[in-house]
């Protein structure tokens, strides 16, 4: 293990892999200001590029983007009160107050190195739980990976909010989309209208940049306007820093809890992020200050809120588990790198996995340098015409999709499945249940017909079947609790973005 | 009520869409088609309920949300065809005059008339912006489509 961390560190100290990473914190920090595109769509812009690439870049340029989202998306919830992602709503209730006093820079800060200290605690949770995960993941046969690929799509129906159904038809559209193509069990291609391009099948970083990217990007020129109206920021960076050191506990205590809840499939940002906030005002002696700018208001749901992209990578990365939105783009990331997420990430891809603990801790220092150092121009950047950066982006996808056969058929696919994603979109249907359903499409089927070859039907009686079988169980009667409660969706619905965009 | 109504209509043609997968599954071999059939099968089941449950949804008078929901979705409609409309026809353009000629096109008519920019300070970006690419994307190994104008410029310039 530690031969493998050593030699992980000695990888990703590569500096084309460090430039890699530091470029992915870039990008990140730059979706995370700007509110409605988010990680997950941040990701998808980058995926199609992944082709061909170094896996330890690779892997470094996505942990980057994730890892930084969450801090730089603070900007806009201090200063304008606009949540930059769904997991900055708590965020606004004390730090736009405090923006408001004339304290902006002091919440700032405090959010900033919260921020780190959170993420740097999810890496080393990341980083214990590989040993402990180890042995469970080995003993895992055919007929148990097939159980945890189902488990993975279960996670649709915690996905899918308010409409769960619909969630789970689009989850099953993205399942028979991913049949597109040979089959994998004879050599026979399916859904192909004899087009040779889609003897591969659809390419995926053409479906998820499609998916998530051209919708977002369209909705954004749509909404039009600024971000935001002014871009003051004030003084007391320092005071900032003297908050954090106070109330290290708070920090620690809500990382923790971050990083743990991040392990539990479906939660979302935004709910983690709400029952970090309640904690903290609950266990706080003097509640009186909360929601009219109290500094723990800001500092314990941003420490919860990177620490959780540790917890995330736990499921995701080790049993092919996706939690949320991003983490479904990030298993997609590693199929294009030919890197199967699972049982091997422990074996021959330990200094891979490691590499990824690394990542995330330097991404979480290296962004949040960033984010100090690019706390003034930002908030004056925030004040720029949608429709001047927007066209920018358009043109990476198009190329980048293009780069996955490099036909035409590749802008054809993009144009296709982005429309009826905007469509999805504009009427506030799910969308990441896709992603989910059409990345595990391929292993379902391949594993299912595997257990199938060897073990007839005896192995829906092998006990661990029976437990993640229960485990799907748990997770669907949790859904319709959820449903039934009315709880918050991961993705932000139409009106809510034209709020947060200032249309 | 305009946006429930488009809902229902998008879950009747997901309905059909996997209907008609799960009908052309039944040609493909038994292995082959296993999978796909489940899928699309219990796909249209599912489709089927929702279209049930949200029958009334479609038949209820319209409530005052209803029309916020409609204002909403009206706007990003008729504002998103357009813009669909301007991807549409670059990427096209990036197959026919080739990536650049084509992106310098859309980035300089989406600066000057979308962002209100000057022209001048639309072609400077927009050529900035193809410089960059040709430099970046060449040293990550990008492939660019080389339509009938760059390869034409390209040949100018040997």
């Amino acid at each position: 293990m530690i031969d493998a961390s050593l030699e992980a560190l000695v990888i990703l100290a590569d500096p084309v892999r460090l430039m890699y990473l530091v470029l992915g914190v870039a990008i990140g920090f730059t979706v995370g200001f700007l509110p409605g595109i988010g990680g997950t769509a941040g990701m998808a812009l980058l995926l199609p590029l992944l082709f061909g690439m170094d896996p330890y870049g690779a892997l470094a340029l996505m942990i980057g983007i994730v890892a930084v989202n969450n801090t730089s998306d603070t900007f806009t919830s201090v200063l304008f009160g606009i949540p930059g992602s769904a997991s900055s709503q708590a965020t606004i209730m004390d730090g736009h107050p405090l923006a408001q006093r004339g304290e902006a820079a002091r919440a700032l800060s405090a959010s900033f190195i919260a921020s780190m200290i959170g993420g740097l605690v999810g890496a080393l949770i990341l980083l214990l739980a590989i040993p402990v995960a180890r042995p469970i993941i080995l003993s895992f046969r055919t007929p148990d990976l097939f159980m945890l690929t189902l488990f993975g799509l279960s996670m649709i129906s915690l996905m899918a909010g308010k409409h769960p159904l619909r969630g789970i038809l689009v989850g099953i559209l993205g399942l028979a989309l991913g049949t597109v193509g040979g089959a994998a069990s004879t050599p026979e291609y399916r859904y192909t209208f004899d087009w040779l391009y889609l003897f591969g099948g659809i390419p995926l970083p053409v479906a998820v940049a499609a998916f998530f990217a051209i919708p977002e990007l369209i909705t954004f020129l749509t909404s039009g306007g600024k971000i935001a109206r002014t871009g003051k920021l004030t003084g007391g960076a320092l005071q900032g820093v003297r908050d954090v050191l106070k109330h290290w506990f708070l920090i620690v205590r809500s990382s923790a809890l971050g990083a743990f809840m991040g392990i539990i499939p479906g939660l979302g940002g935004s709910t983690v992020e709400w029952l970090t906030y309640f904690l903290a005002k609950a266990t706080a002696r003097d509640k009186s200050q909360f929601g009219k700018g109290d500094i723990r208001g800001v500092i314990a749901p941003e420490s919860c809120n990177n620490a959780k992209d540790g917890g995330s990578l736990i499921p995701t990365l080790l049993f092919s588990v996706p939690t949320s939105g991003s983490m479904a783009v990030l298993l997609g990331g590693l199929t294009i790198l030919g890197v199967e997420a699972g049982p091997r990430m422990v074996t021959e891809q330990l200094p891979l996995t490691i590499s990824i603990v690394w990542s995330l801790a330097l991404a979480n220092v290296f962004g949040t340098m960033l984010c100090f150092a690019m706390a003034r121009p930002i908030s004056r950047l925030t004040t720029m015409d949608a429709n001047k950066f927007a066209p920018f982006l358009i043109v990476i996808i198009s190329i980048g999709a293009y780069q996955s056969t490099q036909h035409w058929g590749d802008l054809l696919l993009l144009f296709g499945i982005g429309v009826f994603s905007w469509i999805l979109r504009i009427l506030d249907w799910p969308r990441i249940p896709f992603v989910i359903g059409f990345v595990l499409s391929a292993g379902a089927e391949r594993y299912l017909f595997i257990s199938m070859s060897r073990y007839g039907y005896d192995w829906m009686t092998r006990p661990m079947v029976l437990i993640i079988g229960a485990l799907i169980l748990i997770v669907i009667v949790a859904a319709v609790i959820l449903t039934q409660r009315g709880a918050s969706l991961e993705e932000p619905s139409m009106s809510s973005l034209s709020e947060k965009s200032g249309a | 009520m305009l946006k429930r109504r488009v809902s229902y209509a998008l879950l009747a043609v997901l309905m059909l869409l996997l209907a008609a997968m799960a009908w052309t599954a039944r040609d493909f071999a038994k292995l082959a088609a296993y999978f796909p059939i489940t899928v699309a099968t219990l796909g249209v089941a599912l489709a089927f309920i929702e279209l049930g449950l949200s029958r009334r949804a479609v038949t209820d008078p319209p409530t005052a949300q209803d029309d916020e929901e409609d204002a909403e979705f009206t706007k990003h409609l008729t504002g998103g065809v357009g813009y669909l409309a301007g991807l549409a026809l670059y990427l096209v353009a990036m197959m026919v005059l080739g990536f650049f000629s084509a992106t310098i096109v859309y980035l300089v008519l989406m600066l000057w008339k979308g962002a209100g920019m000057r022209p001048v300070a639309a072609l400077g970006l927009a050529v900035a912006m193809a410089a960059f690419m040709s430099m970046f994307g060449g040293y990550i190994g990008l492939v660019f489509p080389l339509g009938y104008l760059d390869s034409a410029v390209l040949a100018l310039f040997g």
